[in-house]
């Protein structure tokens, strides 16, 4: 694999994979090496001036050694072996402490994969890039009430080649590639900013409808200004697909992380096969899933990415896995450890979580509730996984009175217990979408896909009225 | 697809570098360095030459990171980890526009792609780059401790041991935690003849401790330093008591009440609610309620905010900013009175003033921007008895979710307790400039938490949903 020629592949890397083949002369009960190597373009237009224009690339190789526990080294300076060989020792000689870490063996696996882009962004002209920016900027200048905007634009490769003593080797490429836009507006002294954003795996192709985009991020700013204050206390909401991606990826997905399981930090310990949830509530984690921002054909272990259903029909039917957990909890299910990059350890997360659309109109969700709030557009969320207990962020927020849709309100936040909530979801929506999003954990940032339709159920709203 | 190097024919992403644009000065170094072929490697003082001849301004920026950490899961080491990161950032200016490329070696490569950058990008009056003469830094602060180099996975092993030695006591899990000690050596230099060296040292601890129970109830305490000097069985015992302590939590339903905020918890909030309203940028561009308000009373008039980049034993103390500016202390606010605004050179020369040092560069990899160095909160000291009366709270869940602009805030709580009751479950609503004019009083407990060093402060008047 390594040295293979491929014409429209011209990239060449500071990097020699032969070289680093004296890692695994290290006896060791397990090592496996991550080489990256990532090049990322971004252009800023700040209040329509194309100021920032950044591009740079970064290459380094991270290497796991397992004894009784983890090693783990990684470094930018990739030439420098017997560097590396050395710390990859020192993290061997510790990793000899502690308890010994159950880890099952796996049949090795040879691939080469690489995303599907129609348009490489490499064939795009930053003149067109920028052009793009201004045509969606020039969109805000009809609206009086903006007084700032910015606009960025980031595509990325990521080269990863990953190899392991049991003879797996996996070179993959991905493309990413994202559109961030916020704006500001202003009236009598009060000012809110709208956010929107669009992005995925793949190439140039995803960038479209960036003036809509544009539109929707001011005439949301508008509406902010003009909202009042919300209520505070139990109501019943309904959340927008983006919203009930947030609480799903919040709510349920982290405590399905085996990892959260096995350190006893998690309410799904114990519940397999138990009913957490309303019957109409079914949510899966899908990699697979085509131009997602959470896409991967491999995950950071070299195993590879499988669509996995975490709720079916209200039963909790299995956890999240590394190849660490699974062995661990005697499980099948691997291939959901990811890295930020080549200097984190892979850890237990999601990819794209969604929840699967059911029967309900919107109408429908909304003609009986008396007195509710819908719950739409997300500013992130947190979980404490061992309480269940969650919050998140609207970015609006729209009263509900007599089964109809009145006054909106700001800055309205909700919280609840993940076991409770997931039980009082008495509609699911029959429409769906997935959002872009990047997930936090062990500090290590991941892009991640969240979505579904939209759902209702009962929470404690927050707000400062 | 990772292949050797054999010869440089990597294609940029983005840009067409074919045009075949000989770099002045360029003939003179391959004079010198005999053979100083396109991908040999730069040196900063090298690159900085080169890059002096070919634009109006330019900088290099390099910095080297050294990590290690042990981490800990359900009270057992799970992982050592050793990471060494390294790389440049290179900033060019001409006709006032602008290019930044970043790499992780300087190749002759890197300087045509910036170059190239610059000359695509759109030209913007107040650009530049700081003009010291380097004695400037002579007297500056080095926040660095050579001893952390010192210290061996075998030291931090015994501190994992004092971490969890309160565990077993208190009958908690101590699921996740860990240690980690690093140090980093920045240098810059610029074509105004800036140069400058800064080494920096930190250690930190953190624990996340369960107590089973029909309703488990979790704690977390964290604390950091210049050195490896941490008080482990503290942190381990304070992350314990508060797990045990907010067993058996209630619901307290909606009230008003007294509301104090333990360091932690205000370092939370304020991170991504309050300092960005400072951000000189912000102001400029309208993004912030602040704007045009320096001389008024904005806050209580027993506050006192300053940032300071020279503060002995600051987190964030340093001897110059992401762009080589010398740091500074700066009075943002006095006694409640708006006194200005953070700076870096850009926001500086729009706004027709000095920079404040505030020119934040987490990485290599990143553009400068405006940001706060240790941004201290002060006030009256506290003699009141903080912690018996209302809601007290250690943590909030979802306190970047607060609105940056507005300071409108509503955030769930972790660790509360109502006159020493736990509280089950209660978010935390109102609007961060209004909960600063209801101060009532400081504690001595003074803490950094990220850049905002405070202690703990008492609110009058705080609506509360359980």
């Amino acid at each position: 694999m390594a040295g293979q020629e491929n014409s429209d592949n011209s990239d060449t890397y500071i990097i020699d994979p032969d070289k680093l083949q004296k890692v695994f002369d290290i006896s060791a009960r397990f090592i496996d090496i991550t080489l990256i190597s990532s090049t990322v373009n971004s252009i800023t237009l700040k209040d329509g001036v194309a100021r920032d224009i950044t591009s740079g690339r970064n290459i380094g190789v991270g290497i796991r050694v397992l004894e009784n526990t983890w090693g783990f080294a990684s470094s930018t300076r990739v030439n420098d072996i017997g560097d590396i060989l050395d710390i990859v020792k020192k993290t061997q000689k510790i990793a000899k402490n502690g308890k010994r870490i159950k880890f099952n063996s796996k049949d090795a696996v040879e691939d080469r994969v690489r995303t599907e882009s129609k348009i490489d962004p490499a064939d795009v002209d930053i003149k067109e890039k920028m052009e793009m920016l201004h045509t969606a900027e020039a969109a805000t200048g009809d609206f009086n009430e903006v007084v700032s905007t910015s606009f960025s634009y980031a595509d990325s490769t990521q080269d990863i080649y990953y190899q392991n003593m049991e003879g797996t080797r996996i070179e993959s490429r991905y493309n990413k590639i994202s559109i961030y836009t916020s704006v500001f507006a202003k009236k009598d002294g009060r000012i809110q900013v709208g956010m929107e954003r669009l992005g995925g795996t793949g190439g140039f192709e995803i960038i479209k409808d960036t003036e809509e985009l544009a539109i929707e991020a001011s005439k949301k700013a508008i509406r902010l200004l003009d909202a009042g204050d919300a209520p505070s206390g139990n109501f019943r909401v309904v959340l927008d697909p983006k919203l009930t991606g947030v609480f799903i990826h919040e709510a349920l997905g982290h405590a399905a992380e085996a990892d959260h399981i096995i350190q006893g930090e998690s309410i799904l310990q114990g519940k397999l096969g138990e009913k957490i949830a309303s019957d109409i509530v079914t949510v899966y984690d899908d990699p697979t899933l085509k131009g997602s921002f959470g896409f991967y054909h491999y995950d950071s272990e070299g195993i590879k990415g499988k669509k996995t259903s975490i709720i079916k029909d209200g039963i909790l039917k299995t956890y999240l896995h590394s190849r660490e957990t699974s062995s661990v909890l005697d499980m099948g299910g691997a291939g959901n450890a990811r890295a930020q990059g080549f200097n984190y350890q892979p850890v237990v997360r999601m990819s794209n979580t969604y929840l699967e659309p059911g029967k309900s109109s919107f109408e429908e969700m909304i003609e009986d509730i008396k007195e509710g709030v819908y719950l739409r557009g997300s500013k992130g969320g947190e979980v404490d996984p061992a309480r269940g207990v969650f919050q998140f962020s609207a970015e609006e927020g729209f009263l509900i009175k007599g089964g109809e849709i009145k006054e909106q309100v700001r800055d309205v936040a909700m919280s609840g217990e993940t076991l409770r909530i997931l039980k009082d979801i008495d509609m699911v929506g029959d429409d769906f979408d997935v959002h872009i999003g990047y997930c936090g954990k062990a500090s290590q940032l991941v892009p991640v896909g969240d979505g579904g339709p939209h759902i209702r159920t009962y929470a404690t709203v927050g707000g400062t009225g | 697809m990772m292949r050797r190097k054999d010869e440089n024919s990597r294609r940029d992403a983005n840009l067409d570098f074919s045009s075949n644009q000989r770099l002045k000065g360029e003939n003179t170094r391959r004079d010198t360095h005999h053979g100083f072929s396109s991908n040999q490697r730069l040196k900063g003082e090298d690159a900085i030459k080169l890059l002096s001849e070919n634009t109006d301004e330019a900088e290099i920026y390099f910095s080297i990171h050294h990590s290690n950490s042990l981490g800990i899961r359900k009270g057992e080491i799970d992982v050592f980890k050793e990471n060494v990161a390294s790389g440049y950032g290179i900033r060019v200016i001409k006709d006032k526009k602008m290019g930044f490329l970043y790499t992780n070696s300087l190749d002759l490569d890197d300087i045509e792609r910036v170059l190239k950058i610059a000359r695509v990008s759109e030209r913007d009056e107040f650009l530049s780059l700081p003009e010291m003469d380097d004695h400037n830094y002579r007297d500056s602060r080095e926040n660095f401790d050579p001893g952390i180099k010192d210290v061996t996975p075998e030291t931090a092993l015994e501190s994992v041991s004092q971490l969890l030695e309160s565990c077993e006591d208190y009958n908690v899990n101590p699921a996740t935690g860990g240690i980690s000690w690093s140090y980093s050596k920045v240098q810059i230099w610029n074509s105004h003849g800036v140069y400058g060296v800064d080494r920096s040292s930190a250690c930190m601890c953190h624990l996340s401790t369960v107590k089973g129970g029909r309703e488990p109830a979790t704690g977390f305490y964290y604390d950091i330093s210049r050195s490896f000097d941490l008080d482990f069985f503290k942190i381990g015992e304070t992350a314990s008591r508060l797990a045990r302590d907010s067993i058996d939590a209630k619901r307290i339903g909606t009230l008003d009440t007294t509301l104090v905020l333990k360091p932690h918890a205000v370092g939370e909030l304020l991170e991504n609610v309050l300092i960005p309203s400072f951000n000189a940028d912000n102001v400029q561009r309208g993004r912030s309620v602040l704007k045009g308000r320096v001389g008024e009373k904005v806050f209580s008039e027993n506050l006192d905010i300053v940032d300071d980049g020279t503060l002995k034993d600051g987190i964030y103390t340093s001897k110059f900013d992401g762009e080589g500016e010398k740091t500074k202390k700066t009075a943002l606010v006095d006694r409640g009175i708006l006194r200005g605004y953070l700076f870096d050179t850009y926001t500086a020369n729009k706004g027709g003033v000095e920079s404040t040092g505030n020119a934040q560069r987490d990485s290599y990899s990143a553009l400068p921007s405006v940001g706060p160095s240790n941004f201290v909160i002060k006030g009256k000291s506290g003699d009141r008895g903080l912690e018996t009366k209302g809601l007290v709270v250690y943590g909030l869940i979802g306190a970047h979710t607060a609105n940056p602009i507005t300071g409108d805030f509503s955030v769930e709580t972790r660790n509360a307790f109502l006159n020493g009751e736990p509280v089950k479950k209660a978010i935390l609503s109102g609007n961060v400039f209004e909960l600063l004019n209801k101060i009532e009083g400081f504690g001595k407990d003074v803490k950094q938490v990220s850049s905002i060093m405070t202690p703990s402060i008492e609110f009058s008047d705080v609506r509360v949903v359980s």
